[in-house]
């Protein structure tokens, strides 16, 4: 019996160690993490992969931007975009949070990557860096348009545009209360960091598979694009010339223009300086159907087809006849169908790759930039590669008409308005009635938590409370 | 009375007559087995004399020349006493004595008798949920039990509960209780996840022998860390000493109807609405764009094709149980075997539960000083059920009713069609619900072992020691098939997703129990004890699509998809000690204390120290009451402590990890290239959370035990709770929220519990019991100061407040003269639109009393119990009617729309239709905040229970050679009383993460069953 006791307490003995280490396998520490070349680019693929996020370009940015404005007409009730097609007061554009999740994966890039116990090379560490400048200044880019004014079409003088992070959070201290910066201070940061990537990225092959990481011609194209919405017309001329230029790529020709839209076939449009990959284990199995560019778009059979084109936009394209973007419309009973997101790549359906920035808004750029005269070769050319004789003068009207169709649901609509501070006119079939520039709904919303979290530090776009 | 006062006289008449001059002798038997009873206390009554008797049951006894009283007793039978008169041999046959029964309460770590404890402690005997048509305990003991509110998060077979005892103690941590089953502490979350799952489901009510509930500190303190929210300490049966084997056979089967569902437009309606709704914004129904020519004309049955989708959807469905159990043994060993089979079927057509379980309980004397005890259980469950709760298009209780109800679910050859979508507007993702619940698979299956092992040492007379190990073992695996007959599945070449996961829990302790009377009134026991307890949690998935042929049912055979996987750990550990200490029975004292570390706090906070005290005063026992003949039994008892709760929760998970910063790999990829980001911060201060409890009570017993219960005042406060902080978003991190110490809760509630013997006359005999909880939930303060704390925009705490709240607009019905729905802005007028400023808070989920009422009346072997469940106080916001009375859209509605403004003057809460649900761009039924016009009060009460059952007569059964013989009918939730306008008022909160609303929600059925019971 004794021997008993002796095992009791053996077993006692054993079990009293102050054991209490675990293991989170899901986690490893930051120096382990980011200790070599595949370490950072993993954490600069987050921030590239979030691009293609449904609540980015994935969808929001792509689809907002056109209903919230005129493009658009909503013809299912399935819950989506039923409050931003009749500008409902809360019905706004947010990417606050997604983008500032990726601002800081690039923050990290940019300030971790010289800790001394990383161990890369100088010049891949220089491209790293560059590469998540490119992506800090078009995050910064959307935030900016989507919460605030263009410097110089201020209403009220109302000048605070987002706040500006360029250090990583990684740990609670540095998740600080702070201001929003005014608009200018963004855009100038936002020109810095690609004034610095131009310097530090390769010129690659517009819709080669290489438009899928930062590129020179891509930045050069949205720093472009950027002084076009800041009023600097000259720099944008300048910056959307280089763009052009670019690796040496035309624009596709009209014949073909309809067919560069089969991504079975172009898996990248052959006109992308950057665009998203996409790939299989992006998406679980029910994302593609509920929330892919093209079940919203197209799919009228397994998805969730939500949209087709207003009948004004319609009526813009029918304005000229040899226009042969109007074959990207289909007439279905429900309305005109867009036929952009085909979601043909790969054997998964509902899957493509994202445009985000092409060639072709180089031109409409630099003929925007220039005006009438000056900008009018850049519009003949542009106009001859969708099936359009020339002669037409680059005022702001008329190269306003080709983006409007050029980039139908492609979300630049709202933004093409809101930067030249023209009023919304809806579409009839929305029965709501004109949004002028002036109205407050034009700015989206900030989460409201972050106002409720600051110390009154930062301030809520005027009209939201 | 007049009894207890002849009593009272006679025991001073014998008094006078003492005289001790022959003996009496005899047996003492079992009148169940027959056997002799040892161990049995004699007494003659107004002496001190008494002896025990033998091992066999013999006793001999010297008594007075007249004879006198003997009064036998022996725990757990029925005291009996004896007149001698002239006899010389006086045998008596014990009966087991239910009411007795109840008077010893397990506690931590070992068990007390009632009249002994000064916590509080409520118990279910296992006799009162036997033959419960019920897969788990909890939902057989929900509104049985004071302060223990039990809910059923769904109606689905094998559904999970929400318990919460004394509150909601916790806001953003964890409020379950420490469940332990025969000394395992089991996990707290459900295996699988298809459909809605109880952990407790491994375990057949039928082996129980036995729930006890500790509520206050007193009682709980034993368990530290894991004790703020209660503790459930589950027995199982064991053998006895005594003979024969016994052997039970029960079976029992029922049907289970869906009750009150929501009555829906037939195909006629539906289309008068939506025309209607297509006039009022000037459409021609008839026209290009009108709904007769996509749906059908009312005028016309030829044009649509009537279809009910409810009644299609839900079935009537049929369980059957049957359970064996034997139990038995000798003297040196015990035993207690049981097995059961059951299966319900579900609702929903298609789905249903089936489990098996087994179960070997065995004690052994190896010698006079070690005793070894095993409790082993196993059971496979195995669930095929249709989504449990909430959804959109795939839950049937949303889609079956939101279906077009002019197109069938099938084909002219019967075969399912797809859903419409290219004549019609796309619906429901073009997904035939009928067909979901019909060819989706959704099976989850899961073998579980909740079992234990010990060994007690018996040192000394007075001192022993235990060592235990238990474990709680799972292996589940779900299977999810998406065929592509469906059309939705269909492009992705249908899918199959495949889950794995294993969960080992294990606890063991050692323990010192001391136990000794000092000059026959000083009595004190003691323990002390370690314990050491981990958890691991793993899981590995994947998934596959693009199939060539749908009735392929295993992930290789398509194109790889998705894999995935999870660890979770944690690890804590604990020494005790508590001292028990009475006086002559009278005055009770007790001290707990414990100290807990536990893996998920800081590297500097990783332990805490808990407490306890209580002190009692069983007041009847003093000689100025001694005379107060209708009490038997009285006890005063105060209790405070302070405990802990160590169960971050988020997302539904517990947190293990929370003092680390995770750099982790994100799902996903790019260009092939794997992703990494800063998953969360870590706050390495992070550590306990705590509760400060104060009880005070009575237990009584009273007129000759006829009147007896509890009454306890009691107050929880809650403090330093385990709060996930949120910090900016715009600082970047995904999870934007650290957890810490922040915040309090008060709780605070009277728990009463009435019992009585109304009548028992004649062989009739009424039995009632009652009880009630009142109950009041406060924030009572949040993070630095703040008085409210936001989620997005709506503020999710308020201190003064419940932490459950419902946060709307007023709605102020419709405008009679326009049709416009309107709310009551913030100036308290009228008015067509609204914003934050204007919502207020509008009520509730927390009930403000809940409680049940159970009464069995007996007449010769004829029982009859009726058991009801009811709460009230509290809203339930029911989510159903955002589609179902939106009148927008091309959802089927429900027929309450008929109701809608159609001309001025018209005076209705449903405003006029549209097509957009839009009135001059305002929406009608204010989506993006919500009116109170979909809030209702869920008080309900509800007849849970009644069986009807009958116990053939002994002498019939001895003849056919059996123990005994039932035969019963039952039924469940068979009649419900309440204002709320959902399906079911009891299963509405927290389903799918859809917060406290109803959506979706699946019910509870109304069950009837008829069963037989035979004892070997």
């Amino acid at each position: 019996m004794k021997k008993i006791l002796y095992i009791f307490l053996i077993g006692l003995f054993f079990t009293s160690c102050d054991d209490l280490d675990v293991v989170n396998k899901a986690s490893l520490p930051q120096e382990v993490v980011l200790a070599d070349l595949s370490g950072f680019e993993a954490v600069l693929f987050a921030a590239y992969e979030s691009v293609n996020d449904f609540g980015y370009y994935g969808q929001t940015m792509m689809i907002a931007p056109e209903i919230l404005a005129d493009n658009m007409d909503l013809v299912n009730l399935s819950g989506r975009y039923e409050q931003e097609f009749v500008n409902a007061e809360n019905a706004i554009i947010n990417i606050w949070f997604n983008r500032y999740t990726a601002i800081n994966e690039c923050n990290i890039v940019i300030n971790l990557i010289d800790d001394e116990y990383v161990d890369i090379e100088q010049a891949d560490k220089d491209l790293l860096v560059a590469e998540a400048k490119f992506l800090r200044a078009l995050f910064y880019h959307d935030l900016a348009r989507v919460y605030g004014y263009e410097p110089g079409q201020e209403v009220n003088g109302f000048n605070s545009s987002v706040i500006i992070r360029t250090t990583p959070t990684i740990g609670l201290s540095d998740a600080d209360d702070r201001p929003r910066a005014t608009n200018v201070e963004v855009y100038e940061q936002i020109e810095q960091d690609l004034l610095d990537a131009i310097a530090g990225l390769p010129v690659v092959a517009a819709g080669s598979p290489d438009v899928a990481r930062a590129n020179r011609t891509a930045a050069q194209l949205l720093l472009a694009r950027v002084y076009l919405y800041w009023g600097r017309n000259a720099e944008a001329a300048n910056y959307a010339q280089q763009a052009i230029a670019g690796d040496g790529s035309d624009l596709v020709t009209a014949a073909n223009y309809v067919d560069s839209w089969d991504d079975a076939a172009f898996n990248f449009h052959p006109e992308s300086v950057f665009e998203s990959d996409l790939r299989i284990p992006d998406w679980s199995t029910v994302d593609g159907a509920n929330n892919s560019l093209h079940s919203l778009t197209m799919n009228t059979s397994a998805g969730f087809f939500v949209v087709t084109a207003s009948d004004e936009l319609v009526a813009a394209i029918d304005q000229n006849e040899d226009d042969v973007r109007r074959d990207l419309l289909t007439t279905i009973p429900l309305g005109e169908m867009f036929t952009k997101w085909q979601g043909a790549k790969g054997t998964v359906p509902f899957q493509e790759n994202i445009p985000i920035l092409r060639l072709s808004e180089g031109y409409l750029i630099a003929a925007e930039a220039l005006g009438a005269g000056a900008g009018d070769p850049f519009l003949t050319a542009y106009r001859a590669a969708r099936g359009m004789a020339g002669g037409v003068s680059a005022t702001v009207d008329n190269v306003l008409r080709e983006r409007r169709i050029e980039y139908m649901a492609e979300g630049h609509r709202l933004f093409d308005l809101k930067r030249l501070g023209r009023n919304i006119t809806k579409p009839a079939s929305s029965g709501v009635s004109t949004i002028n520039y002036s109205d407050f709904r034009l700015l989206s919303r900030i989460p409201q938590s972050e106002l409720e979290l600051s110390a009154d530090i930062l301030i809520q776009n005027p009209g939201y409370n | 009375m007049k009894k207890i006062l002849l009593t009272c006289f006679m025991l001073v008449f014998v008094l006078y007559a003492w005289a001790q001059d022959r003996t009496v002798s005899g047996k003492v038997t079992d009148v169940e087995s027959g056997e002799g009873l040892p161990g049995v206390n004699i007494l003659l009554k107004g002496t001190g004399v008494g002896i025990t008797s033998d091992l066999d049951g013999n006793y001999k006894i010297s008594v007075p020349s007249d004879g006198g009283t003997l009064v036998f007793s022996f725990i757990g039978m029925k005291k009996q006493e004896v007149q001698i008169g002239n006899r010389s041999v006086v045998d008596v046959q014990m009966v087991t004595d239910i009411a007795q029964l109840s008077e010893v309460v397990v506690t931590g770590y070992g068990s007390q008798l009632k009249r002994e404890v000064t916590g509080s402690i409520s118990s279910v005997k296992g006799d009162v949920i036997e033959d419960l048509p019920m897969q788990s305990f909890d939902r057989a003991i929900q509104g049985r039990v004071a302060g223990t509110q039990i809910a059923a998060a769904s109606g689905q077979p094998g559904g999970a509960m929400n318990i919460r005892i004394r509150g909601t103690g916790s806001i953003n941590s964890g409020n379950d209780p420490l469940i332990i089953i025969d000394g395992v502490q089991v996990a707290s979350l459900g295996q699988t996840s298809q459909g809605s799952s109880n952990p407790l489901n491994s375990i057949n009510p039928n082996d129980i022998e036995s729930i006890d509930i500790l509520k206050d500190a007193s009682a709980s303190a034993i368990y530290g860390a894991q004790a703020a929210n209660g503790v459930i300490l589950v027995t199982t049966k064991t053998g006895s000493k005594k003979g024969k084997t016994q052997v039970n056979f029960s079976a029992q089967e029922g049907v289970v109807q869906p009750v009150n569902l929501y009555d829906v437009l037939d195909a006629q309606e539906y289309l008068e609405i939506k025309a209607e709704a297509q006039r009022n914004v000037g459409i021609d129904p008839a026209g290009a764009d009108g709904v007769f020519p996509v749906f059908g004309n009312p005028e016309d049955p030829s044009t649509y094709n009537e279809y009910d989708w409810v009644d299609n959807m839900f079935q009537d469905a049929r369980f059957r149980t049957y359970d064996l159990s034997m139990s038995g043994g000798d003297e040196k060993t015990q035993f207690y075997f049981g097995g059961s089979y059951n299966k319900q079927e579900g609702q929903v057509r298609r789905s249903d539960f089936e489990r098996f379980t087994g179960r070997l309980n065995l004690t052994h004397q190896a010698s006079d000083k070690l005793t070894i005890n095993a409790k082993l259980g196993i059971s496979h469950l195995r669930q095929f059920g249709s989504i449990a709760n909430g959804n959109f298009i795939n839950g049937p209780w949303v889609a079956a009713f939101s279906a077009f109800p002019v197109v069938s679910a099938y084909n002219d050859d019967g075969t399912f069609r797809d859903y419409p979508g290219s004549t019609f507007p796309s619906h429901l993702a073009r997904y035939n619900i009928i067909q979901g619940v019909e060819e989706e698979v959704r099976l989850g299956r899961t073998l579980q072992t909740v079992s234990s092992a010990s060994a007690t040492y018996q040192i000394l007379p007075s001192l022993s020691a235990t060592a235990f190990v238990g474990i709680d073992f799972s292996m589940n695996r779900d299977d999810n098939q998406r065929p592509s007959t469906i059309l939705p599945f269909r492009p992705a070449g249908g899918s199959i997703l495949v889950n794995n996961r294993r969960t080992l829990n294990v606890n063991t302790n050692y323990n010192l129990n001391y136990s000794k009377t000092f000059a026959d009134v000083h009595r004190v026991r003691a323990l002390v004890g370690y314990e050491y307890k981990f958890e691991e949690r793993e899981g590995a998935s994947l998934g596959a699509n693009g199939f060539t042929n749908p009735f392929f049912t295993l992930p290789g055979n398509g194109q790889p998809l998705q894999p995935g996987g999870f660890f979770q750990e944690y690890k804590r550990l604990g020494v005790f000690g508590k001292v028990d200490y009475d006086y002559d029975d009278k005055y009770l004292v007790s001290a707990t204390v414990r100290r807990d570390g536990h893996s998920r706090f800081g590297s500097q906070s990783k332990y805490g120290t808990f407490y306890a005290g209580s002190v009692g005063w069983r007041i009847s026992d003093e000689a100025f009451l001694e005379n107060t003949s209708f009490i038997n039994d009285l006890k005063l008892k105060a209790s405070y402590g302070v405990l802990g709760n160590s169960d971050i929760i988020r997302n539904g998970a517990p947190l293990n990890y929370a003092p680390q910063t995770t750099w982790g790999a994100s799902s996903g990829q790019y260009l092939g290239g794997g992703t990494t980001t800063i998953g969360a911060i870590g706050n390495d201060n992070i550590s306990w959370e705590e509760e400060e409890a104060i009880n005070i009570g009575v237990d009584y017993s009273l007129f000759n035990n006829r009147l007896f219960g509890t009454i306890d005042f009691w107050r929880t406060n809650n403090r330093d709770l385990l709060f996930d902080v949120p910090f900016f978003q715009n600082a970047g991190v995904n999870t934007n929220s650290v957890y810490d110490n922040i915040g309090s809760v008060r709780n605070q509630g009277i728990d009463f519990e009435l019992g009585g013997i109304i009548v028992d006359r004649g062989g009739f005999r009424w039995d009632s019991r009652f009880n009630i909880t009142l109950l009041k939930n406060e924030v009572t303060s949040l993070i630095g100061g703040q008085d409210t704390i936001f989620d997005g925009n709506f503020p999710s705490l308020v201190v003064g407040q419940p932490v459950d709240f419902f946060f709307l607009l007023e709605y102020a019905g419709v405008n009679p003269a326009n049709g416009r729905a309107m709310i009551i802005d913030k100036d308290g007028n009228p008015s067509y639109s609204g914003g934050f400023e204007d919502a207020s808070i509008r009520g509730s989920a927390i009930p403000e009393g809940y409680g049940g009422w159970s009464n069995t009346f007996s007449y010769k072997g004829i029982s009859l119990d009726i058991f009801f469940q009811y709460q009230y106080g509290n809203e339930a916001f029911n989510a159903d009617q955002y589609n179902l009375l939106s009148g927008r859209g091309i959802d089927n509605q429900s027929t309450e729309i008929l109701n809608r403004w159609q001309e001025p003057g018209d005076v209705t809460n449903v405003p006029q239709l549209t097509p957009t649900g839009t009135i001059a761009s305002i929406d009608q039924y204010y989506g993006a905040i919500g009116t109170d016009r979909f809030l209702s009060d869920a008080s309900y009460i509800r007849l849970k229970t009644v069986t009807l059952s009958y116990d053939l007569p002994t002498s019939l059964m001895q003849r056919a050679g059996m123990r005994s013989a039932r035969v019963f009918v039952q039924g469940v939730n068979l009649l419900t009383w309440t204002n709320y306008d959902g399906m079911d008022p009891e299963v509405v909160a927290n389903n799918n993460g859809t917060g406290v609303s109803s959506y979706g929600a699946y019910p509870l059925g109304r069950q009837f069953s008829a069963g037989i019971n035979i004892g070997l």
